[in-house]
């Protein structure tokens, strides 16, 4: 029963991990139609950069803040100098973003190395919890309280704020969104930089439990890609309950049947497109 | 669409800028000696996942022509350093471009084992020129895929598994449990591991496999943790490895079991910089140990740091005494032809090197020579490791062993 427990709340942690990684993945291809696969390389830049600032000497939280502002800047950049450009062009978003990745990764190579790197873990949540003969990091419990934090803070955007129902309305009929006097443009821009920020956050919060290096920005990508098609393009709520399926799969799988881990999970998702192949949550195209 | 053309045109020019900054340097011409040049080419990984292995083989390199007057003999050494990035492809495109354009005389290369692997296989087809192969630790390039124009300077997996299991079994402790990357070196580290742990009275009770790219560890902890084991030997190399032993003390393993390590990982400096006070009191076992007191390391950490203002690793010693065996066999076979240098390697080549007494064994090819357990200490507020145990003259079995292998 303790082992139970303890793999559940570890697959939880897991599962709190892909949902930051994939919700800006999500909401960004779902609300603007822009396949961004360079995702995964927001994630790890973020953490890349938040361990330059609290190697500086900040603390984790300021170094958070600061690299969350820094890509969400940066996403600001390139979404006007590229994205803008191929606006409603799948093929021609895929291959741009995915030049992105290559240079970005580079780039992160050249500037912080080939080496394995890892943000410390901040130093309020520096100790484990023992309860009931088991042992957890008081920092995985913090990342899934953030996890159900954000899942809670994007169903409230969506649903509650006048912003999220802008948004939802630009999603099915832009023109008229543009008619009533709302700047689409703009919209857009918000909403893609929303959703490199929420990968930056994931970024740094992963940081001290991932780690960053070259070419984990695919691993992310990958993941979160998993994660946005079983749980249907577009949806947060989609994302938020693959990843909790994905995590406990992914977690269950690795203990009970170690050799087709990985499998696993593809099984899975190949499972849940046969029945419903728009994903859990994802809506149908009119 | 004019727009449009110019952006890919600037795009364009930033690519081509970054390949020209990629660009490998060409010979490097150096020594004032006489006669013709003696050239040396290695093929290394300089970038991507396992530069800091290329890096650290082509420092050593450097710093022993630089110690000697770049000279063999009294001719002049050229040095030709091409990037394969760890891929086996590029490897064997260089290897064709360096022993047929530059028509080096010995070649250094293997970063990693799939690339030596890989130049076995064509030096033995091919007959060309002498490799040393830098890192590449597959036991069967000492057994079956032996060839006498690659000789070994760095481990072996059987020599590293099997001395920490008869150690572990030893002085740490009986009962163990084994994770290790589920791929081939870690299936034949598993298996050299549990066999002579076995052998030596101690009891391996589970073997778990983790993927590579594992980056969440949490499952195999908590298998870890349900039995009642004594050490948890680990073969975890790349970047898990890092994670696993960051994650093996967040969730307090550290507190009731010894980590032993047999990927060279703990004790590698971007570890200990990244997962800090992690690695103290954790095992692990090399060929080399910066803190060895004689006369030759004294002088290879004090050159080193001098023109790296950092401390030797593993992967320098190795480059170091890669390029001793290319200087010494072409001075004791007195020519560089291939055959010559061949007859040299296989009368058996000795030498001291700054890790301890090194003989090449013609048997397989592979260095009999000391080994370390190393153990990792906090002192005076750093973290460093310490000297625990010497393990003298360490050689490879002539033959596979045949150990049941490790499921």
């Amino acid at each position: 029963m303790e082992f139970f427990i303890a793999n559940t709340v570890s697959g939880l942690a897991y599962a709190m991990l892909l949902f930051l990684m994939a919700a800006g993945l999500s909401i960004i291809f779902g609300l603007m139609k822009i396949m961004n696969l360079a995702h995964g390389s927001f994630f790890i830049l973020a953490g890349y950069v938040a361990y330059t600032f609290s190697r500086s000497g900040m603390n984790f939280w300021l170094s958070m803040v600061l690299a969350v502002i820094v890509i969400s800047i940066f996403a600001l950049i390139i979404e006007k100098l590229f994205i803008s450009r191929v606006h409603g062009s799948e093929t021609d978003q895929v291959l741009l973003t995915v030049g992105l990745v290559f240079v970005l990764g580079d780039l992160a190579l050249w500037i912080w190395g080939g080496n394995f790197l890892s943000i410390p873990v901040p130093a309020i949540f520096d100790f484990s919890l023992d309860f009931a003969g088991m042992t957890f990091p008081a920092y995985r419990l913090f990342v899934i309280a953030m996890g159900i934090l954000f899942a809670f803070v994007l169903w409230y955007f969506e649903a509650k704020t006048r912003v999220g129902m802008i948004v939802r309305a630009g999603v099915d009929d832009m023109e008229m969104v543009s008619a009533l006097g709302f700047n689409v443009k703009i919209i857009f821009s918000g909403v893609f930089i929303f959703g490199a920020a929420l990968a930056a956050f994931g970024g740094v919060l992963s940081g001290p439990i991932l780690g960053m290096y070259p070419m984990m920005e695919w691993e992310i990508l990958v993941n979160s890609m998993i994660v946005v098609i079983i749980g249907g393009l577009g949806s947060w709520k989609g994302a938020f309950i693959a990843s909790m399926i994905v995590g406990f799969v992914d977690i269950f799988g690795r203990i009970y049947m170690p050799t087709f881990a990985m499998a696993f999970i593809f099984i899975l998702m190949v499972a849940i497109l046969m029945v419903k192949p728009t994903g859990l949550f994802g809506r149908v195209e009119s | 669409m004019k727009k449009n053309k110019r952006l890919v045109l600037a795009i364009m020019f930033v690519v081509s800028m970054f390949l020209t900054a990629c660009g490998s340097g060409g010979g490097q011409a150096s020594g004032d000696g006489e006669g013709e040049p003696i050239k040396l080419g290695f093929t290394l990984a300089l970038t991507g996942n396992f530069a800091f292995m290329g890096e650290g083989v082509k420092e050593g390199v450097e710093l022993f022509f630089e110690e000697n007057g770049n000279k063999i003999g009294d001719r002049p050494v050229e040095l030709f350093f091409e990037d394969d990035a760890g891929d086996p492809q590029k490897a064997l495109k260089n290897y064709q471009q360096l022993t047929l354009n530059q028509e080096v005389d010995f070649l250094g290369g293997g970063t990693i084992g799939s690339i030596s692997y890989a130049l076995t296989e064509a030096a033995e087809k091919d007959k060309r020129v002498p490799i040393i192969n830098v890192v590449g630790s597959g036991n069967s390039l000492s057994w079956g895929e032996k060839s006498d124009y690659v000789w070994r300077i760095g481990f072996s997996s059987l020599n590293y598994a099997g001395t920490l299991g008869v150690d572990m079994a030893e002085n740490i402790g009986k009962k163990a449990v084994v994770i290790a990357s589920d791929y081939v070196a870690g299936h034949e580290q598993a298996t050299d591991f549990s066999a002579n742990f076995k052998e030596h009275g101690g009891e391996v009770l589970d073997i778990l496999w983790a993927p590579s790219g594992t980056s969440d560890f949490s499952s195999y902890i908590n298998q870890i943790k349900q039995h009642d084991a004594d050490a948890v030997y680990m073969f975890i190399p790349g970047a898990d490895g890092p994670r696993f032993v960051q994650q093996f003390k967040e969730f307090g393993l550290a507190e009731n079991y010894a980590l032993v390590d047999g990927g060279s990982v703990l004790n590698a400096p971007s570890t200990v910089e990244a997962v800090g006070d992690a690695v103290v009191d954790g095992y692990v076992l090399s060929h080399y140990h910066v803190g060895l007191e004689n006369e030759l390391n004294k002088k290879f950490v004090e050159d080193y740091t001098a023109k790296y203002d950092k401390v030797p690793d593993n992967y320098v010693i190795n480059g170091y005494d890669t390029a001793k065996v290319m200087s010494e066999s072409i001075q004791e076979a007195g020519s560089t032809e291939v055959g010559d240098i061949i007859d040299t390697l296989k009368a058996g080549l000795s030498f001291d090197s700054p890790r301890g007494p090194i003989e090449l064994d013609p048997k397989t090819n592979h260095p009999i020579q000391n080994h370390y357990i190393l153990k990792g200490v906090e002192k005076d507020g750093e973290i460093v490791f310490e000297l625990v145990r010497t393990y003298e003259k360490v050689q490879m079995p002539a033959e596979d062993p045949g150990y049941e292998k490790a499921k």
